[in-house]
């Protein structure tokens, strides 16, 4: 073992140039395939950590074949569970509304309240620290907060029973500590109160009295504790009935059928509520870059070992005849491999420690890797015997496969029957280096489309802000802010962005066929809108006199899908009810939704008292000033909350993060990829001049030119680069046109994007082989030919 | 044709200067055949590259058809060579991966000659060392005087004003050393000047004259008998 050990160090060693490489490019292949393993297994632990995890499941309610909504009404599971013996609980989670916690007169701000039933805990295995289980919530007046923040609102003190007041003015008293929510579960909350507060908006002179009566609020997400072995289908259908049926014994006059559908809680992540692995498909595509990152530091290192396999075939021979058996060698050789490899791993540790920083900020975690750590150990042991197997065997059986005096012959004449193989492979390297090039370009190719598109609206200049209790103050805020001269306009929207987060059905107009379903995205928003953000009126005008709830407008797709021919002036009822309202105008299409989709049915009502943003466009100068006095109205008007504004020109980064995200990663990896490749062959090129230093030589003597020389030894590569083109292009073709399909406003992948990608490589491939080519090229022939 | 005068060749290491050539002069006129004999270490193969523009001189002249080279750059030596130089060397020189008529036909490719002259030229050539029958062979396939007739014929393909030899015959059995001189002597007699570097004294007699060197010099013959002559 130690002899082996010896003769593998002492070949490591003068062999500097190759063992060099080969550390390098293992230690950054597996680096890279660390960090994403490491991406990967924190995509799929989400919502893993519940005992019940298979058989919780989310309730959506499906409104058409595509449009899905994560959230249902209250009441729904309460009948459904004394309907339905396969439901073993159910837990009713919502956002709660609230700015901040006071304590001591200390204000917190920046906390994620949770509406939850009591059940909460019993479903989930979120961890309570204190506070007794069974009676978590024994009034509604109860919240119970996590460690983070009872540490940084008590300190030292003991929470339990003390009294925190609310920014909505209701005290409650802190029954339980919790442990964080972890990061890697899709139901995070800092502070969970009981789910009965959401009461407190009901009564008085509303339709619904009761939360738990309230049908037509799809503001809750409801989970479903299934009994062991319960079919989710079948309750998904039995839900459906369930509703229909409820809804037309309450004779709400609807003949609507409801239809909803489960969703494992496991897939919530990966998974969009329409059962398209949207996740998942990032999963597989970085797990196969790390396989192909891997795959092509080993190719480097099975060519350069059996490109120099050669040299080593006469000392494995003299082995041979001095007695060394197959299995001898083999291990001898497996061992040379492991030692090279244990070399570049402890370069790869200290790499993903340094790394990991920057890798959390690129990719938008909270990864943490310990060697200690189980299970990152086991990512590490994986990577590396997979790693060994795929560098050593194959060397291994070569070299011990020597026959004697071949491995003699093999040495004097320097042929190397492997060449073909070697040449495959680095084909293989090349190919994936390409397609990893091309995807990158096309990924960005396609945001910066995105980002360039014209929305049908202008987002320049315009600042957004919600409008909290300034709602109904809309006049005299409108009034205020345009006495600053550094502000065009203001107008109110119902959502920010200009996105439309809200959907209906059951719409009917003159006309209409009983057959058809379709959804309306619905907005609110003030006369000024379509002005502000040049949004053309192409038919008809604003509704007349103040805003009211007499008169809506449409957008353009919404009059097609209808097929109304004369709109304007049309009387649409919003509720399949005898209240029906006037189309004044015909907004232009303008996009609302991420560019994945096309645009959609849409009718914007004006109401005099409309929730939502204000949206301030300034001039584009003095916005300092602009925001100061959006600030001072703030203060007055919500006093209460944090100021936050957001401008619309960072819209764009924050919708397409995750897209962003994957577009810096791939490019990250497509230059590991790229580098790596390179080394390759740096190797390869490296070898083939010292081969040929003999034959270089010769040709010098006869008249070539350094030129001459630098061409032939790039020629063979660049061919094979050439033919790794030929190989990937109709790959990467196939493999990012599926992609785009995913965007309703897509690029077209056209021939300079493969120019760019042909070139790049190219350019790359003679900057790593010229070095080499011209040193060679320009060697004194004398001592060349010398060389036997 | 050649001039050499005062030519030095030292190499340096960090701790020996070694000199190779010391002040040598020497001129050989066109259509001359010239031996240069000597022991081992004589400073024979290093003027030999000089003279084949492979490598430059330390110091001196080096005068080539009236042009004075020895400060000629790496191109323009590249130039000269190409069109006025063949190598036949005694290791053979051939290109494995390449067939007898591309080994041939290696020099005319760098000097730019189109396809079709180069085919006509490479067959005469290979006639003339009668090798047209193995044109296609590999010269792995090819016996050692075989090989060497195919660097002959490579070194005179584009039919130089000189052809430098270094030891063409060392690696040879005496048959096939003989055809080999014959090779050459022809080739004097058509007009091409040679100078060879020889151990063989049965070789030398080919030539026209013989230039005895020791130590980096040039010695007479009487000069060499006188030191074989005191050593005894």
């Amino acid at each position: 073992m130690f002899y082996n050990l010896k003769i593998a160090i002492r070949n490591l060693r003068s062999n500097g140039l190759y063992s060099i490489i080969n550390i390098i490019g293992l230690a950054v292949s597996v680096t890279v395939c660390i960090l994403i393993a490491l991406w990967v297994k924190d995509e799929l632990s989400f919502d893993k950590f519940h005992e019940n995890e298979k058989n919780i499941y989310l309730v959506g309610t499906k409104q058409t074949d595509d449009i899905y909504w994560a959230t249902t009404p209250a009441p729904m599971s309460i009948f459904a569970k004394a309907e339905m013996p396969e439901i073993k609980d159910y837990c009713r989670i919502a956002w709660y509304d609230n700015s901040y916690v006071e304590y001591n007169n200390k204000k917190f701000y920046g906390n994620d309240f949770g509406a939850v039933d009591s059940s909460f805990f019993r479903i989930f295995d979120f961890q309570l620290l204190e506070g007794n289980i069974q009676e978590l919530f024994k009034d509604a007046q109860s919240i119970i907060i996590s460690e983070t923040k009872a540490k940084a609102i008590f300190g030292e003190e003991d929470p339990m029973g003390k009294l925190i007041r609310l920014s909505n003015d209701i005290s409650f008293q802190v029954t339980g500590i919790m442990k964080d929510m972890p990061k890697n579960s899709s139901i995070r909350y800092d502070m969970l109160v009981p789910f009965e507060v959401l009461n407190k908006t009901y009564g008085g002179n509303g339709f619904w009295k009761r939360i738990d009566d309230d049908w037509g609020n799809y503001s809750y997400r409801t989970c479903l504790l299934l009994q062991p072995n319960a079919d989710h289908q079948s309750v998904s259908s039995k839900l459906g009935e369930m509703v229909t049926r409820l809804r037309q014994e309450q004779g709400s006059g609807m003949r609507m059928t409801f239809r909803f559908s489960l969703q494992p809680l496991a897939k919530l992540h990966l998974y969009s509520l329409d059962g398209k692995p949207a996740g998942l498909e990032k999963v597989y595509l970085f797990s196969i870059i790390a396989v192909l990152i891997i795959l092509i530091a080993c190719i480097n290192y099975v060519n350069l070992v059996t490109a120099r396999s050669s040299k080593r075939g006469k000392e494995i021979a003299i082995r041979k005849i001095s007695g060394a058996k197959l299995p001898g060698l083999f291990r001898q050789l497996m061992e040379e491999t492991a030692l090279l490899l244990f070399a570049s791993l402890a370069i790869t540790i200290a790499l993903v420690y340094l790394l990991l920083p920057f890798y959390n900020e690129l990719s938008g975690k909270e990864m943490s890797f310990n060697i200690f750590d189980p299970s990152s150990l086991l990512i590490f042991g994986a990577t590396t015997l997979c790693v060994l197997c795929l560098t050593g065997i194959y060397p291994a059986i070569l070299l011990g496969s020597f026959k004697p005096m071949e491995a003699f012959g093999r040495s004097s004449t320097g042929k190397n029957k492997h060449i073909y193989f070697r040449k495959a492979l680095v084909v293989l390297q090349f190919t994936c280096s390409i397609i990893l090039i091309l995807g990158t370009i096309v990924i960005g190719k396609q945001l910066d489309y995105l980002q360039k598109k014209n929305l049908g609206y202008s987002k320049e200049n315009i600042i957004t802000v919600p409008q909290m209790k300034m709602q109904g103050h809309y006049d005299a805020v409108r009034d205020e802010l345009l006495k600053n001269k550094n502000v065009s306009g203001v107008s109110v929207f119902s959502f920010d962005n200009m996105t439309v987060g809200s959907s209906r059905m059951g719409v009917s107009w003159p006309g209409k066929d009983e057959n058809n379903d379709l959804v309306f995205h619905c907005a609110w928003s003030r006369f000024e809108m379509p002005e502000l953000m040049n949004i053309p009126i192409v038919e008809g005008k604003l509704p007349p006199g103040t805003p009211g709830e007499n008169y809506v407008m449409l957008n353009e797709e919404a009059v097609k899908q209808m097929k109304l021919e004369n709109p304007v002036g049309a009387k649409i009822s919003l509720n399949s009810d005898n209240n029906y309202v006037e189309v004044t105008g015909i907004l232009k299409d303008f996009n609302f939704a991420k560019l994945n989709e096309n645009i959609k049915p849409l009718i914007i009502s004006f109401t005099d008292n409309s929730w939502g943003y204000l949206y301030v466009k300034t001039t584009g100068e003095g916005t300092q000033s602009v925001i100061a006095s959006l600030e001072k109205l703030w203060k007055q008007y919500n006093p209460d909350y944090e100021f936050n504004y957001n401008f619309m020109d960072d819209f764009f980064e924050k919708t397409y993060r995750t897209d962003i995200q994957t577009e810096r990663l791939l490019s990250v990896f497509s230059i590991v990829a790229i580098f790596i490749s390179c080394l390759g062959l740096f190797g390869l090129v490296t070898y083939t001049a010292e081969t040929k230093t003999k034959e270089i030589g010769i040709r010098k003597v006869l008249g070539a030119s350094v030129s001459n020389i630098v061409n032939m030894l790039s020629k063979e590569f660049l061919i094979l680069v050439g033919i790794a083109m030929l190989i990937a292009f109709p790959l990467a073709y196939f493999w990012l046109d599926k992609m785009l399909q995913d965007y309703a406003y897509r690029i077209s992948i056209t021939w300079p994007v493969f120019a760019l990608a042909g070139m790049i490589t190219l350019a790359l491939t003679l900057l790593t082989v010229s070095w080499q080519a011209i040193k060679a090229a320009t060697a004194n022939p004398v001592k060349s030919i010398k060389t036997e | 044709m050649i001039k050499i005068t005062d030519l030095e060749k030292i190499y340096r290491t960090e701790e020996v200067e070694t000199v190779a050539l010391n002040k040598m002069c020497m001129e050989v006129k066109e259509h001359e055949f010239v031996a240069i004999m000597g022991p081992s270490g004589c400073g024979k193969s290093t003027l030999l590259n000089i003279l084949g523009m492979l490598d430059d001189p330390t110091s001196g002249s080096f005068v080539f058809n009236g042009a004075e080279v020895s400060k000629y750059n790496e191109n323009k030596r590249s130039d000269l060579r190409k069109a006025n130089i063949g190598f036949v060397f005694q290791s053979f020189n051939l290109i494995d991966e390449l067939t007898v008529f591309e080994n041939v036909e290696l020099p005319l490719v760098y000097n730019n000659i189109k396809p079709a002259e180069r085919k006509v030229m490479v067959e005469a050539a290979l006639e003339g060392v009668q090798m047209m029958h193995r044109r296609n062979h590999f010269p792995s396939q090819l016996s050692g005087g075989q090989q060497q007739r195919v660097a002959v014929a490579r070194a005179v393909v584009n039919n130089p004003k000189l052809i430098l030899a270094d030891e063409p015959t060392g690696n040879l059995d005496s048959k096939n050393g003989v055809e080999v001189m014959q090779l050459l002597t022809s080739l004097n007699e058509k007009g091409t000047t040679i100078i060879m570097v020889t151990h063989s004294e049965h070789d030398s007699r080919y030539a026209h004259r013989i230039i005895h060197m020791l130590d980096g010099k040039t010695v007479t013959e009487n000069f060499l008998k006188e030191l074989v002559y005191a050593a005894q």
